[in-house]
């Protein structure tokens, strides 16, 4: 397989790149590791006649523990979140989800903006950066916005951004000292068929605060702050309500047509990932209080 | 299009030559350079038979452009063949018969060198988990961790 002809362009400022991707609208592409975009050129599913390489663009790269959090470039690679010590630092499940986005070589070049802005449904990081809160600046129209995981995406393979807006980078914040993330997927085929993040936190063994993220069933990231519902419990009183709030969600979750997964299956995994890590992270959160977040993360 | 124009080191040797944008790296090795140890087999990055190294990453050439090599240094099979960490690779799959038609067996190796350069032993359960993105379709993958872990477990010796 050949790819289509193009031509390509190598600006070398956010606002350069911002500008040529503005007038080329729907001729140009953004272009930085390509394995999402070259693959879907090679396939005849995209087909711009311009590439606008963002790997040129200073701006974009980078990961810099700031106060209060990680900041990661959108031109990061998921092998170097995976290796990364200030990720590490704040929240290692972060570089474990990393560490598991498909093969070595995607990771090596494959970008968390690239990610990001192609919104695969069927993709772990969205999902992970939902949960834990983290933000994503974008530039819309030469400005700097800021906007949520689970909102920046439309659905699937859309974004909130237009021809000429970029993603920066993300933001992501350290969790609370005695919050616990945990990370779990389900992979069949090369992508995962369920990816559900949780962050809990507890003070004394009862649940403080409470957020789960479901990804890769549905059309997009569904976020659901679970604090109201959960706070004070623990114990037995707080798995019988987290297998009825699951229950219900499982039940209810929008999911993607078309599917490898018969329907059933689907809910019956985002029910078990779902309930299995609201479990793991109270009792991680209770064991660990007062260190940082850890553990979790892994293959269901 | 208008062309690239691309200056690369290519297994230690330089390459400078002008090509079109859209060229695909395996293409660029395999008809420009005769660089035929780099196979092509599912053409969208799964089973890494087209796995080469540019600046020491293992990279999918069937979906990497052979323009962004410029300024890079790129090593295939045939840049690996007599360094002492192909001798002891390349014996390791001899003795456990770890290579059955050979179509896998360059990116294999060449993504072997990237865990070797790791400096670290590798565990059979981490090297199933680095391996994953490398398919075989003769061995069964057994003969092939079998001989990885012979040759990396104890780390880099060369």
């Amino acid at each position: 397989m050949k790819l289509p002809q193009f031509e390509l362009h190598r600006p070398t400022s956010v606002d350069a790149a911002a500008r040529l991707l503005a007038d080329l609208g729907d001729d140009g592409s953004a272009f930085s590791g390509g394995t999402e975009l070259l693959l879907a050129m090679k396939l005849g599913l995209i087909k711009s006649r311009h590439l606008v390489d963002l790997k040129g663009l200073p701006e974009l790269h980078g990961i810099e523990l700031r106060p209060g959090g990680v900041w990661i470039g959108a031109g990061v690679t998921h092998a170097e979140i995976e290796a990364s010590p200030a990720v590490r630092a704040i929240l290692a499940p972060l570089a474990v989800m990393a560490s598991q986005i498909a093969n070595m070589r995607v990771r090596a070049v494959g970008t968390i903006g690239g990610n990001l802005c192609f919104a695969d449904p069927n993709s772990d990081p969205a999902t992970f950066l939902s949960a834990v809160g983290a933000r994503l600046r974008t530039w819309v129209r030469g400005e700097s916005r800021e906007v949520a995981p689970e909102e920046f995406t439309v659905g699937p393979y859309q974004t909130v951004l237009e021809p000429g807006d970029l993603l920066l980078g993300v933001w992501v914040p350290t969790p609370p000292p005695s919050a616990n993330v945990v990370h779990l997927r389900m992979k069949i085929h090369e992508r995962p068929s369920v990816t559900v993040a949780a962050m809990v936190e507890a003070s004394h063994g009862e649940v403080v605060a409470a957020r789960l993220a479901v990804g890769s069933v549905g059309p997009k990231v569904l976020q659901v702050d679970l604090g109201e519902e959960l706070r004070g419990l623990g114990g037995s009183a707080y798995s019988s309500r987290v297998g009825a709030l699951v229950a219900l969600l499982a039940g209810s979750i929008p999911l993607l047509p078309e599917r490898p997964e018969s329907p059933e299956y689907q809910r019956h995994l985002v029910r078990v990932l779902s309930t299995r890590a609201l479990e793991v992270g109270l009792a991680a959160a209770t064991s660990s209080a007062g260190r940082p977040a850890q553990n979790g993360g892994g293959e269901a | 299009m208008t062309a690239v124009v691309l200056t690369a080191m290519v297994n230690g040797r330089p390459v400078s030559c002008s090509i079109p944008p859209n060229l695909l790296l395996v293409d660029f090795l395999r008809d420009e350079l005769g660089l035929l140890g780099t196979k092509q087999s599912c053409e969208v990055q799964v089973c890494g038979a087209c796995t080469v190294l540019v600046d020491d990453r293992p990279v999918s050439s069937c979906c990497f452009l052979a323009a962004d090599i410029d300024g890079r240094r790129v090593q295939t099979i045939e840049g690996l063949v007599d360094t002492p960490f192909y001798e002891r690779v390349a014996q390791a799959f001899v003795r456990h018969a770890a290579v059955q038609c050979g179509f896998c067996t360059p990116g294999m190796l060449l993504t072997a060198k990237v865990l070797d350069e790791r400096g670290t032993p590798m565990t059979a359960q981490q090297l199933r988990a680095d391996l994953a993105g490398n398919l075989c379709r003769c061995t069964g993958y057994q003969s092939i961790l079998d001989a990885l872990e012979d040759a990396l477990g104890e780390g880099p010796q060369s």
